[in-house]
């Protein structure tokens, strides 16, 4: 009774605590009785969501299992933008706090797994879950209108608007990765050891769009402030498969306490869809006249926005992971977890494109530069996590289990992008319970995921192209974790 | 016991979910109207500005002397109506290679409404005329041959702001609310007509000036290797220097070009008070200040060096001593102007005058070359005026 009183009022001060912060590229996990203690369940691998941490857990189960849950996610990311150099800034928001879009809140997340034991000493499974997911979108930048005034020298003209229409969100990525999971697992040595294998045939969407500001090549009479950088958006909307596997390994080292090793190989999807490129050319009557038919500046101040349409195909890498955990059954009704992971990021290289066919390009090849699609560069850290679970049996009827992980941030700060929200260590909180009727075990979980504020002060161009290769300014979020789901065991 | 957990455990999923749904917002970027009551939905006023003056701006200005229409424009504050209040007024002498468009091609318009709305600075016009030449700028000077440019700025036009249009707009046409100020050429301009004509101006600004002719020297190697030539250059070479491109591919000879067209034209070869010299380009009318070896050739250099800053300042220096003048220089050295700047801050201390002065950087990759910066700078300038540009008189 302590534990769960214990537990409650934690989860009860971090929701109504100001300071409580979430977020990350990488919502991951799968299944709530794992989620509930913090991720540690690759030496427990006692229900279906061995498929995914540690499929060598499959050939604990002794009876089938159908499962289901749903994890409702809320991002509530913030960001103030601090794109300056030298105290210039270029159009973004600085200084002024900004909220990602909230119009959609949850993001839905389901699982489900079907276990079947074969024979005496295997068991298949296969399971459909999304062990990534990431929606959120953004406006951090806008037109100035000293970039966006276009007026004509007549002067008969009343108030112009902007001349340039410009969307509202300037920065979005929304990734779903479905994991369709077939595994098999053996007893290797009766009661101490098992291995499992499975295959993760992955289908990956990919949607992302950023205000890209690309360096004006111009003469200085047409490339100087606030014209130095042209605004162009990139955005690229695909899909594709991709295929890795995972294997795991299983030992019962005491009567109390078990071992748990896995290994997920990085899957690469290979992306195809449309790619839009957009310029959006700065009005400025005066300096498209001052240029001469034959000069680009003539056509590129006429204040137009221009798209290219491409197709194209990219690679995204889904890192490799690696780790053991281990779990040790303290009394009857109490068992401790804890794990260790090593995810590869540094795997994840961005999404470099490959186009295949390209349609809307204009007659000025000065203005058809900017209508190439900049490749989503990303350099990321390998990243460890570490896991720590309980769960008590304090009643037959039902189960309390509580975890905490901690991530390190794959992401530096010179890669920190307002779309990956908080380039920060993050600490995920978790409670769950869960309720046995007849045959029926009801899960219900709440998680937070904590990370500290975190200032980006330093705008990088590693590569020296212009483009600036990170969002400076200061990141914060919150996000929670509501999950429910059910499992039947026959 | 039991009943009070699960009720505990509900309204702590309730919770969650409430502050996953709120929805939040981001600040509306403009208010519709401030506390100033300026209204400001983004675009600002710069149209409304023109408009209210549509039938006169951009109207023709017609220069005797050279027998040239010039173009001038006029920036209206907010406030602005033909026979409301008077306004001061600011008068914008443009850079080399500018013209009438040199400020509000870089948005002079729309710094000055945000200005304004923030309540940083008092409302005034800012004029701006063009004092251009094929060979980039004429140096706000007069001479007989290619124009009379400064007695343009300084009689013609102020008078055709503050007179012959005052059916259209009222100035406040006293020195006290009457400002001139320019960048690179034209800080070299407003700098020269300040001192020479105090009854005219109260504030002053120079930002990253041109003027310290003595340093021009240094930049002759550079025109020569532009050109293609070699030391000694051949005669016919020198004679027959390659005048196309200017703009984009030659600026060092578009430099000396226009000093020389301002400061020693030549229109004819035996022309009374016109020495022969080898520096004479007959088919351009002008002299340049260095011989076939690239050395200064002194008769010549020296009309340059008379309208040299520190010339001024030791003739006219004194005059300042009623008007607010500030310097500003960028840190990089294009066409040694910090050092040009240097030698103008030496002479004016030399000089006693007394001035404001602020140096001012670009960014990594992306130094702080003589135009690029005209846009961020122009805030500190208008606030400069601001201060001392008197609204009532």
């Amino acid at each position: 009774m302590r534990i769960f009183n214990t537990i409650m009022l934690i989860l009860l001060i971090l929701l109504f605590s100001g300071e409580v912060m979430a977020g990350g590229y990488n919502v991951s996990g799968v299944g709530l009785k794992a989620l509930s203690m913090g991720g540690a369940f690759r030496a427990v691998a006692d229900d279906w969501s061995a498929l995914y941490y540690n499929p060598a857990g499959l050939s604990n189960l002794y009876q089938h299992e159908i499962a289901f849950g749903i994890d409702l996610y809320s991002y509530r990311p913030e960001f103030t933008p601090q794109m300056t150099l030298n105290d210039y800034s270029f159009g973004y928001y600085d200084g002024e706090e900004r909220v990602s879009d909230d119009k959609i809140p949850y993001t839905p997340f389901g699982a489900a797994a079907f276990v079947l034991p074969m024979f005496e000493k295997l068991t298949v499974g296969f399971g459909v879950f999304q062990p990534y997911d990431h929606d959120v979108e953004w406006n951090v930048f806008k037109l100035s209108p000293a970039y966006n005034q276009y007026v004509d020298d007549s002067f008969d003209l009343p108030v112009v608007e902007p001349l340039v229409p410009f969307p509202e969100i300037t920065h979005a990525f929304n990734v779903d990765l479905i994991d369709f999971h077939p595994t098999i697992a053996a007893e290797l040595i009766e009661d101490r050891m098992s291995l499992g294998v499975g295959l993760s045939i992955r289908k990956g969407s990919y949607n992302r769009s950023e205000i890209i500001l690309r360096p004006n090549t111009l003469s200085e009479s047409f490339s100087s402030r606030p014209y130095e950088n042209l605004v162009t958006m990139t955005e690229y909307d695909a899909s594709g498969w991709g295929l890795g596997v995972n294997v795991g390994l299983l030992f019962q080292a005491s009567e109390k306490l078990k071992l748990g090793a896995s290994y997920q190989s990085k899957t690469t999807i290979d992306l195809s869809g449309d790619l839009y490129a957009t310029l959006y050319s700065p009005g400025n009557r005066h300096l498209e006249e001052f240029a001469d038919t034959a000069n680009p500046a003539n056509q590129l101040f006429k204040g137009e926005v221009y798209t290219a349409n491409h197709e194209a195909d990219a690679e995204w890498v889904i890192p490799s992971e690696f780790g053991f955990g281990l779990a040790y059954q303290l009394s009857e009704r109490v068992m401790i977890a804890a794990d260790f992971a090593y995810i590869m990021w540094s795997e994840n290289e961005g999404i470099e494109f490959d186009v295949t066919s390209t349609t809307g390009l204009t007659e000025f090849s000065f203005i058809n530069g900017y209508l190439t699609p900049v490749d989503f560069i990303e350099e990321w850290d390998d990243a460890l996590r570490i896991s720590v679970g309980v769960e008590g049996h304090p009643h037959e009827k039902y189960k309390l289990r509580g975890g905490y992980s901690f991530e390190q941030t794959p992401i530096p700060e010179e890669g920190a992008r307002v779309i990956f929200d908080n380039p920060a260590d993050r600490h995920h909180l978790s409670g769950g319970a869960s309720v046995y009727v007849g045959i029926v075990e009801l899960y219900g979980a709440v998680s937070m995921i904590i990370t500290p504020e975190t200032t980006v002060s330093d705008l990088v161009d590693a590569d020296e192209d212009g483009i600036f290769d990170n969002h400076t300014g200061t990141y914060s979020d919150f996000t929670a974790v509501t999950s429910i789901g059910f499992t039947v065991r026959f | 016991m039991k009943r009070s957990k699960i009720l505990f455990t509900v309204l702590f999923l309730v919770g969650l979910i409430l502050i996953g749904c709120s929805e939040r917002e981001n600040p509306a970027d403009f208010p519709d109207i401030n506390e100033r009551g300026f209204k400001n939905d983004g675009v600002f006023t710069y149209p409304r500005a023109y408009s209210a003056i549509s039938d006169h701006a951009g109207w023709q200005f017609f220069n005797f002397t050279v027998d040239k229409n010039f173009f001038t424009k006029l920036y209206a504050p907010p406030s602005f109506t033909p026979q409301g209040r008077p306004f001061p007024i600011l008068y914008l002498l443009h850079d080399f290679e500018g013209d009438e468009n040199y400020y509000f091609s870089r948005m002079v318009q729309w710094i000055a409404d945000s200005l304004i709305y923030e309540g940083e600075i008092k409302e005034f016009y800012i004029a701006s005329i063009n004092a251009s030449t094929p060979y980039g700028g004429t140096w706000y000077t007069d001479n007989e041959f290619f124009g009379w440019f400064e007695t343009m700025v300084v009689d013609q036009w102020v008078a055709f702001i503050e007179s012959t249009l005052e059916d259209q707009l009222r100035v406040i046409s006293e020195r006290e609310s009457r400002a001139i100020g320019g960048f690179g050429m034209g800080g070299y301009g407003a700098l020269k007509l300040a001192a020479k004509y105090p009854e005219l101006y109260s504030s002053v600004s120079a930002s990253t000036p041109a003027g310290s002719f003595q340093q021009i020297e240094d930049l002759i190697p550079m025109m020569i290797e532009e050109q293609g030539l070699s030391i000694p250059i051949d005669p016919d070479d020198y004679q027959d220097m390659d005048t196309t491109n200017l703009f984009t591919e030659k600026p060092y000879t578009m430099l000396f070009f226009s000093l020389a067209q301002a400061f020693s034209p030549h229109p004819e070869d035996g022309e009374p008070g016109y020495a022969d010299s080898t520096t004479f380009l007959s088919f351009y009318g002008i002299d340049l200040p260095f011989d076939y070896n690239g050395n200064i050739y002194q008769p010549v250099f020296d009309k340059w060096l008379a309208h040299d800053l520190s010339a001024v300042f030791d003739t006219y220096g004194g005059n300042f001593d009623s008007i607010a003048v500030h310097l500003e220089v960028s840190d990089t050295n294009q066409f040694l102007f910090h050092q040009q700047a240097e030698d103008i801050r030496n002479s004016m201390d030399q000089n006693g005058i007394n001035y404001s002065f602020d140096t001012y950087s670009g960014y990594t990759g992306y130094p702080a070359f003589n135009q690029r910066f005209v846009y961020d700078r122009l805030v500190e300038i208008l606030k400069f005026h601001s201060e001392n540009l008197v609204e009532e008189m």
